[in-house]
């Protein structure tokens, strides 16, 4: 590899690469979500015919994922790197392989596959075939073509691509930890974010007022009905955003029963339906 | 001149679980076109890999072949008027075939006369009917789960990105999915980036070669293999033997180099199970083995692309992984051996168990329920079935732990596991481990004892209440796996020869289940909302909860597993089914009977029961009883035979309750010689109603003793006669 990249200069380097494909370079949503798929640039621009190539960095908080900052690759908070390319050019796998090469990583040096891996979010309605990308037996980047978003069929296809940064980071600093990398000069990862992953492991799965979270979640849930039937479909989305992150909170809580769990997932996966279906009427893609 | 022809469809990778099928779909259907369009050929050949599917048709000719039908016209009254002038039928169907209307002829059909006609189809040539045939060849492929892309709304295992067709060395055009065919093909993404023209046909596989790809499916398997077994033996060890994973690495690459890593000895305090999951299933690595099947610090794995270049990098990088993943087990492990076992109960109460039938902790309980059962109808004492019941309490209770909620294959395995470290009997986590088992056809069974028990309650109660809810099984329809489960009840009862009675015990399990189905049903009532996961396919509930037609029904579907088991083991299928349609409901003792009567095959005894058999049944059949009066016997012959009958039931019973049942087969043919000589001088159809009934129910008492063994009507072919 060539040049040290730390963390900043990996994100800028995906950010000038796409950006030169033509990609618009989006920026953070500022509601809490598992995934970058879920901010809204993705969620309601792959609905409908227009094309819409972008890309962005997403912080994604998955408290069941949390260890406690002791695990050297998991963590209930990290960030993704998002591109969404609608429709997807007949290279864009090819593509993806050039922007790991603009990180140094040179893929005759490497073993990158692309191993099968059929994304779904339940919540978000959203479904898409794909892959993993190994790069030397390490997943990095989840690369799915959508077919489906909202519970939508969607037309023409976005393929979706999501580094891993932290992971992809680690491997090109040549460090087994991701507490370990190197944000910037003399800055590491852990500095910024162990305190805040220690605190939120303890809160996600030891502290949450379960109580509080349920009223909260039953509290959004009718508000982003309510929303929807006025048409208000952004602000009735971050409603339900909200909710999500609130079941992922009482699940790593473990207060949730299988058949609670289950039941939880179908009332967001109704209210992100209902987003989309009014978003397309109001936009009168629904149309034919 | 015939030449070859090169067919490669190049696309994004396609999974590695369908390349194979494909390989082979598409030389099928590429074969049948061909034929169909009645272009020769010497063979089909084809290839694969994730990115191209590749088709050599060797030796295709270059023009389809000439063909001459004969087409049944109009009658010739239809096609001639009263003057004998063509009709317009007549005229229409020459011109449909491009004939003159004077070269048709007539001839005699089933009494009519018919006019025919004869159709002449010129071939052509194989440029202009590639471009017709080979677009539905691919895209008609069965894909299991079809991406869809593209303004046409294509479908196909992934997008295609290009397609190369060369008739010996002429490029055949045609289009599928957007895309046109040419001479341009894409090497290996990382060993020759970028494209590769393919001259002819005949240089493919070497020019390919050179731009990294080896097509052939085959080799590259070879390849992996060996190189595997070379670097295990560097370490004293063999690669785990493993079809399907080795399948899997062969078709996840292009050009596979072996490479091996290493971890540190200290996670080998993971039991076996875990470190074999993590490497196998996440990884696609093969673990490394000693002699005595211990894992050693070391795997397998296997790199797309060059053998040498980089290797230090992509060895690094998948040891790098794999901690990370045996840090996260080892971290799960010892979470779960903190909790013991049974503080899990409470929990199983949130998670369902089949959709209509309450949680997991139902299950236990109805497990602890069969299991004592079981253990009673075996005439164990209860401190034999002491750990058995231990057993079933807690057999479920691993799957609310962190790893099998991880590696949910591990279900069982990790119970057993986590019981043993917990202090629990030997024998108890041995049941715990072994309660899945058979896994599959080829699978072990559990031990004799606990374990056997268990596997045959948890067997039993998915099966029943799975039957109560509903569920249907048919030709590939089959989520729950009930086949595999009354196999391994059919299996473990008749390998254990556990003197089971199936009627009671499917009784005892359907009660329980229905039970199951009307609680659940009730608390759904109280209880909106609740949406489980898993939910058999079925109609409703409701329907399956006739207890009689519950337990006939799950007893056919057993008994049918039985007669495959007892058939695999090369009994013939007519002593199989003899048996089974006998009645004898203690199925251990099926094989025993089978065999049996499959020792007679070719001798007089054989004849001599089949006969005994015929001859008393239908006449037995008849009896209203089976009391015979003394007084009401007449003929000597009659008064033989029942004397006879009534000095051998005794032994005939104790012969049959013993299972020693070629004895018993040797009194049945003894019994022939009796038989003839009573039915050859004595009316049993006596005009006297009392004499004939009193004849009637003798032949019962007789025939009894044949149709409890088997219904011989199955084994009449046998006898040569019928």
């Amino acid at each position: 590899m060539g040049e040290f990249l730390y963390f900043q200069d990996v994100i800028r380097a995906l950010q000038d690469f796409w950006a030169e494909q033509g990609c618009y370079i989006g920026q953070p949503y500022d509601i809490e979500k598992g995934a970058g798929t879920m901010n809204p640039l993705t969620f309601f621009y792959v609905l409908g015919p227009d094309p819409w190539n972008m890309a962005y960095v997403e912080p994604c908080r998955r408290p069941q994922d949390a260890r406690y900052g002791d695990n050297p690759n998991r963590m209930g908070h990290y960030y993704q790197f998002q591109v969404i390319l609608k429709p997807p050019p007949d290279n864009v796998v090819e593509l993806y392989i050039d922007s790991l090469e603009r990180l140094g990583i040179d893929r005759r040096n490497h073993d990158i596959r692309l191993v099968e891996d059929n994304w779904e979010s339940p919540t978000l309605g959203a479904a898409g075939l794909g892959w993993e990308v190994w790069l030397d037996g390490m997943e990095i980047t989840q690369f799915t073509y959508f077919q489906e978003m909202g519970g939508l069929e969607i037309k023409p296809i976005a393929a979706e691509l999501t580094y891993g940064l932290e992971r992809l980071t680690a491997y090109i600093q040549n460090v087994d930890n991701v507490w370990d990398i190197q944000v910037s000069p003399g800055i590491t990862y852990g500095r910024i974010f162990l305190d805040q992953e220690r605190q939120n492991s303890v809160y996600g799965f030891e502290v949450a007022d379960i109580e509080f979270l349920r009223k909260q979640f039953a509290g959004y849930e009718e508000e982003s009905g309510a929303l929807n039937a006025k048409g208000l479909v952004r602000p009735a989305y971050d409603c339900a955003l909200k909710c999500s992150h609130i079941f992922n909170l009482l699940d790593a809580r473990g207060a949730l029963s299988v058949a609670e769990r289950q039941n939880y997932i179908a009332r967001i996966r109704n209210l992100t339906r209902q987003c989309a279906h009014k978003y397309m009427s109001l936009r009168g893609f629904d149309k034919k | 001149m015939n030449q070859d022809l090169l067919f490669e469809i190049g696309s994004d990778e396609i999974p590695a679980r369908y390349l194979l099928p494909a390989i082979k779909g598409i030389r099928e259907r590429t074969a049948e076109a061909l034929e169909k369009a009645r272009l020769g050929f010497d063979c089909v050949e084809s290839y694969g890999t994730p990115r191209r599917l590749v088709v050599y048709v060797k030796g295709l000719a270059p023009r389809s072949t000439d063909i001459t039908t004969k087409v049944r016209g109009p009658s010739k009254k239809a096609a001639f008027d009263s003057e004998s002038k063509p009709t317009r039928a007549l005229l229409g169907f020459s011109r449909s075939l491009g004939i003159d209307p004077s070269d048709a002829v007539i001839e005699e059909e089933s009494g009519g006369e018919y006019i025919y006609g004869f159709k002449h189809e010129s071939g052509r040539p194989v440029e202009e009917i590639l471009p017709e045939i080979l677009p539905s060849v691919v895209m008609g492929m069965d894909c299991p789960h079809p991406l869809r892309w593209g303004e046409g709304d294509w479908r196909w295992y992934r997008p295609i990105r290009w397609l190369v067709c060369l008739y010996g060395e002429h490029p055949v055009s045609l289009e599928i999915a957007g895309v046109k065919s040419g001479r341009t093909s894409f090497g290996h993404r990382t060993l020759h980036p970028g494209h590769v023209e393919i001259t002819s046909a005949s240089s493919y596989f070497e020019t390919i070669e050179d731009a990294g790809v080896i097509v052939d499916h085959n080799r590259r398997r070879e390849i992996i293999l060996t190189g595997a077994r070379a670097l295990a033996g560097e370490i004293s060890g063999e690669p785990l033997d493993d079809k399907g994973l080795l399948d899997e690495v062969s078709c996840l690459c292009e050009h596979p180099a072996v490479f091996r890593g290493g971890f540190s000895p200290g996670y080998l305090r993971l039991p076996k199970e875990v470190l074999i999951t993590v490497m196998r299933h996440h990884q696609r690595y093969f673990p490394i083995l000693d002699k005595d099947g211990n894992v050693l610090p070391g795997f397998i794995g296997v790199r797309d692309g060059s053998a040498t270049y980089g290797m230090d990098n992509v060895r690094k990088g998948n040891q790098w992984v794999l901690v990370a993943r045996l840090e996260d087990a080892l971290f799960f492990y010892s979470q779960d051996l903190n909790i013991p076992l049974a503080d899990r109960l409470p929990e199983l109460k949130g998670v369902y168990f089949l959709r209509g039938a309450g949680t997991l902790w139902n299950k236990a309980h109805r497990l602890v329920d069969i299991t004592a059962y079981l253990g009673r109808s075996l005439g164990l004492s209860d401190t034999e079935m002491e750990p058995a019941l231990e057993a079933a309490r807690l057999a479920k209770c691993d799957l609310v732990t962190l790893l099998v909620r991880e590696l949910p294959e591990l279900e069982g395995i990790m119970g057993g596991h986590y019981a043993r470290a917990q202090g629990a009997d030997q024998e108890v986590a041995e049941a715990i481990s072994q309660h899945y088992m058979p896994k599959g056809a080829g699978d072990k069974l559990p031990h004799k004892g606990a374990g056997a028990l268990v596997a045959l309650a948890d067997k039993l109660d998915t099966l029943s209440v799975a039957f109560a809810l509903g569920t249907q099984v048919s030709g590939s329809q089959d989520p729950l796996g009930l086949r595999r489960a009354a196999t391994g009840v059919a299996n473990i009862i008749m390998s254990h020869g556990y003197d089971l009675n199936l009627d009671k015990v499917l009784k005892f399990t359907a009660e329980l289940a229905v039970g199951a189905v009307k609680q659940d049903r009730d608390e759904q009532g109280n209880q909106l909302g609740r949406q489980p996961g898993r939910q058999p396919k079925g109609g409703k509930p409701g329907k399956h909860l006739d207890e009689a037609s519950l337990i006939h029904n799950l007893k056919q579907f057993i008994l049918y597993r039985v007669e495959a088991l007892l058939f695999e083991q090369g009994l013939p299928i007519e002593m199989i089914r003899g048996v089974i349609s006998g009645g004898e409901t203690r199925i251990a003792r099926l094989p025993h009977m089978a065999r049996a009567l499959a020792a007679l095959v070719g001798t007089e005894d054989l004849d001599n029961v089949v006969t005994g058999w015929r001859r008393t049944s239908v006449l037995g059949s008849k009896a209203q009883g089976r009391q015979v009066a003394e007084e009401l016997l007449v003929e000597e012959s009659e008064k033989q035979l029942c004397h006879l009958i009534e000095s051998k039931s005794a032994l005939m019973d104790e012969l049959f309750d013993n299972k020693k049942y070629e004895e018993y087969l040797e009194e049945l043919s003894a019994l022939r010689v009796p038989i003839d000589s009573c039915l050859d001088n004595v009316l049993i159809m006596a005009e006297d109603e009392a004499l004939k009934q009193n004849r009637l129910n003798l032949l019962g008492l007789v025939s009894d003793m044949f149709t409890r063994f088997a219904d011989f009507s199955y084994v009449l072919p046998l006898t040569g006669k019928n």
